[in-house]
């Protein structure tokens, strides 16, 4: 049930979640985000960019300067909410004085789990993160990934419906995270839904359902990867032609069904546009085929916006007609990785974004352009004394 | 089934004892606090003064304490009031626990374990509500360890079982609260144990140096007031005289006698010396009073330390124990009156010498402890414990609107 009585389908259903710290440095502004029940979800972003500030404001350990929204169908950060969730925290710090099932038996404890509940989830739980032969040493004895898996197992002794992860795979060796990888399938096989907050981007492409991308305290991204990805998805067609360079690309857009343009050969302002990184190597010409399909034309490869198998085919003729010598044909898709490169990305200038926090200004009189400077420049000068001004990250999300 | 806040709870005070236990301090003090009640033991009081017992080698010293002057179990009161509680309670003991505690708070808040703690479904203020708590009640753990076993050694030792003694444990807990309060405001915002500890040792050391201060200018203010009198009653015998002198009383041989020694001039230059005398006195007297004031207030606002520690000699140590103690050791003291032999068996006595009070004068000192005495128990621990809430009030601010 939600806070107003009506039953949410919701893991997580927040509106409107902002933060701004002393300083003005504003580290989430207005994130919405819905996590459905038994899904695996992803946020990612680079740092400072307000993943764990999100997380900790869902976990009420940081009091959020506006939230709107329910966990678990219980307002955000009550008793209610907070008890049927577990919780790992980035560079969490047990107790060095606490063996690895006294932490368990303590942070249950905090959660209200009772006594007999405990000890037979100790156990299961030390079994699961393959704890059980350190179960009576002391932490402070513990490796960096041994610890996390005593974390994780913290996170699941009370039977939490929904738990948030903040880099669990953090400091865990590759056999280790494979293990956590497998936890965290026979979690969302039993129906706990997993909310991860993690860098590692082939790790969370691996298990997420869906993910978010934050980027500035502000939601970029948020969907399947295939929905993120739809527009993205592409043939590549790899041939070789036995010309010099630009000769061969000539020759192959001269073979392409398609009013093409050819693109200077000093590098641009799209030099790190997305496509560009997606693709590897820049353009040499842009267009659009005759069915209406986006083409770009590099060296040995011929790119076409598509997911439809059919629409390549004519293309493909034209090619062979001229003597062009197909190689591979590729259906590609963006890895989740490309797609948080483009989120990071300003598509306008093609650089890279500022990733943490903003800091906000003090209002002052708006600066009068130059009378000889026309009114973009000097919105453009403001613009640019504004991403000067912005704040370092300043949490570590 | 236990109820989650009561299983929380539990979870919080059996944290808080692992975390001590882990310390070696906690139970060094603690194994000090024996050696102390054994050591206290030892001491015996022969007629010539004190012995002490080791079955092996049992050296006697003269002293004024013996046990013509005091009970065996009078002796023992004050060896625990003044050494056991006045000594090690309240200075070594508290040291070596404020240093055993004052890291519960800023481990409690350092990033990467106070996430874990603020997820679970407790609520903050009784998350720190209850940390403050447990931490105090493993002080009270080794308060009352240190207790019982003078409980025991009055009792064995000194024949009279005195349940009051067991008051040392709330008192000394009470006092201990007030330096732990400001030990975790420190520590809510420094973060450091460190910081937290000098900066609470300065603070005890500005309670302690006001009370210090305030009773210092209180000896002098009594010790002025009695002047005051001394020299008013001089006057009016001086007065007196005068007036006896003036009025033909004394106009038979003894008057004589009198106006022998001194003339009538004489003497009214001198009382209007005295009174001179007493004005800058009643001046003194009224410049230590507005200082005392002021030193009062401050000291009403702030914790009472030493006051709250003394408030077990008023539960222990009976006033007629006290009042014997004192008259043994008590010298006569010289009487100011000049008696003059008037011959044919009469006398006069006059009251003719300078009034002079020292602040070492028995009466002082006993109207110094009276008044001291006679401050209520609600305003030593009453108000003690208002700046504690204060100060708690301040804390439990911090924690519960803090972004960790």
């Amino acid at each position: 049930m939600t806070a107003n009585g009506i039953a949410s389908d919701y893991a997580i259903d927040i509106l409107n979640v902002s933060k701004t710290y002393k300083g003005r440095v504003r580290a989430l502004q207005d994130v919405a985000m819905r996590v459905e029940r038994g899904e695996v979800f992803g946020l990612l972003g680079p740092n400072g960019a307000g993943k764990s500030t999100l997380v900790k404001i869902l976990m009420t350990v940081i009091r959020a300067s506006k939230v709107h929204g329910t966990m678990l169908g219980s307002k955000v950060g009550s008793k209610a909410a907070l008890s049927r969730v577990g919780y790992l925290p980035e560079h969490h710090r047990f107790p060095e004085y606490l063996t690895g099932a006294q932490v368990l038996d303590y942070y249950a404890s905090l959660a209200g789990v009772p006594r007999k509940l405990r000890q037979k989830r100790i156990g299961m739980l030390l079994d699961l993160v393959d704890m059980t032969d350190w179960a009576k040493t002391r932490v402070k004895g513990y490796s960096k990934g041994m610890r996390q898996r005593i974390g994780i197992a913290q996170s699941l002794m009370n039977n939490p419906y929904l738990v948030l992860l903040d880099e669990p795979t953090d400091g865990v060796d590759p056999q280790g995270r494979r293990e956590i990888r497998k936890i965290l399938q026979r979690l969302k096989a039993q129906g706990t839904t997993v909310f991860l907050n993690s860098h590692l981007l082939s790790e969370l492409e691996m298990v997420c359902d869906r993910v978010s991308i934050l980027v500035q305290g502000r939601v970029s991204m948020q969907g399947t990867i295939d929905e993120l990805t739809h527009d993205q998805r592409r043939y590549e067609i790899h041939l070789i032609v036995p010309q010099s360079m630009s000769e061969s690309t000539n020759r192959v857009a001269e073979s392409i069904p398609a009013s093409l343009e050819r693109l200077p050969d000093e590098p641009n302002a799209l030099e790190d546009t997305r496509m560009h990184e997606l693709t590897g190597g820049r353009p040499t010409h842009t267009g659009r085929l005759v069915s209406g399909e986006e083409v770009e034309v590099r060296e040995g490869r011929v790119s076409i916006k598509t997911q439809d198998a059919e629409r390549i085919q004519s293309t493909v003729d034209q090619l062979r007609q001229n003597g062009i010598i197909i190689t591979a044909i590729k259906p590609v898709r963006p890895s989740l990785e490309d797609l948080f490169m483009a989120a990071i990305t300003d598509t306008s200038t093609g650089e890279k974004l500022h990733a943490g926090a903003e800091r906000g200004k003090k209002r002052k009189p708006a600066k009068a352009p130059p009378p000889e400077a026309p009114a973009e420049e000097a919105q453009e000068q403001a613009s640019d004394e504004n991403q000067a001004e912005e704040a370092e990250a300043v949490t570590n999300g | 089934m236990a109820s989650p806040a009561l299983t929380q709870t539990v979870a919080i005070f059996r944290d808080a004892y692992r975390e001590l236990n882990a310390k070696r301090l906690f139970w060094f003090v603690l194994a000090i606090s024996g050696l102390v009640v054994a050591a206290i033991a030892t001491v015996g009081l022969t007629p010539e003064g004190l012995q002490i017992n080791l079955g092996f080698w049992n050296p006697s010293f003269p002293a004024p304490f013996n046990s013509e002057v005091l009970t065996p179990a009078t002796f023992y009161k004050m060896m625990f009031v003044n050494l056991g509680i006045g000594i090690w309670l309240t200075w070594a003991a508290s040291i070596l626990a404020l240093i055993s505690v004052s890291g519960i708070f800023p481990d409690f808040i350092a990033g990467g374990s106070i996430e874990l703690t603020l997820s679970k479904p407790i609520s903050r203020l009784r998350l720190f509500f209850t940390k403050y708590i447990a931490a105090l009640l493993f002080v009270a753990l080794q308060v009352a360890v240190f207790t019982g076993g003078a409980f025991l050694l009055i009792g064995l030792r000194g024949g009279v079982w005195e349940p009051s003694v067991l008051l040392a444990i709330p008192i000394v807990l009470v006092f201990f609260s007030y330096l732990f309060c400001v030990c975790t405001l420190f520590g809510l915002l420094t973060r450091s144990t460190i910081a937290s500890l000098l900066l609470t040792g300065l603070i005890w050391l500005g309670y302690w140096g006001i009370g210090t201060a305030e009773n210092v200018v209180l000896l002098f203010d009594t010790n002025q007031s009695v002047l005051v009198e001394k020299m008013e009653e001089e006057i009016d015998s001086r007065r007196q005289t005068i007036e006896a002198i003036e009025s033909g009383e004394a106009s038979d041989g003894a008057a004589s006698a009198i106006l022998a020694r001194m003339s009538l001039e004489a003497r009214k230059a001198k009382l209007a010396e005295r009174e001179e005398d007493l004005e800058r006195a009643r001046s003194s007297q009224g410049t230590l009073n507005r200082w005392h004031t002021g030193l009062f207030v401050a000291k009403t606002v702030l914790p009472k330390t030493s006051e709250t520690i003394g408030l077990l000699d008023r539960f222990l140590i009976a006033d007629e124990e006290m009042a014997l103690f004192r008259e043994q050791n008590q010298s006569s003291s010289d009487s100011a009156a000049e008696t003059i032999d008037l011959g044919d068996g009469q006398s006069i006595t006059i009251e003719n010498q300078e009034a002079n009070v020292d602040p070492g004068d028995s009466e002082v000192v006993e109207r110094l402890e009276d008044e001291i005495k006679d401050r209520p128990v609600w305003w030593v621990v009453g108000t003690s414990l208002g700046f504690e809430a204060v100060i708690l009030a301040w804390c439990a601010f911090i924690f519960c609107r803090r972004d960790f």
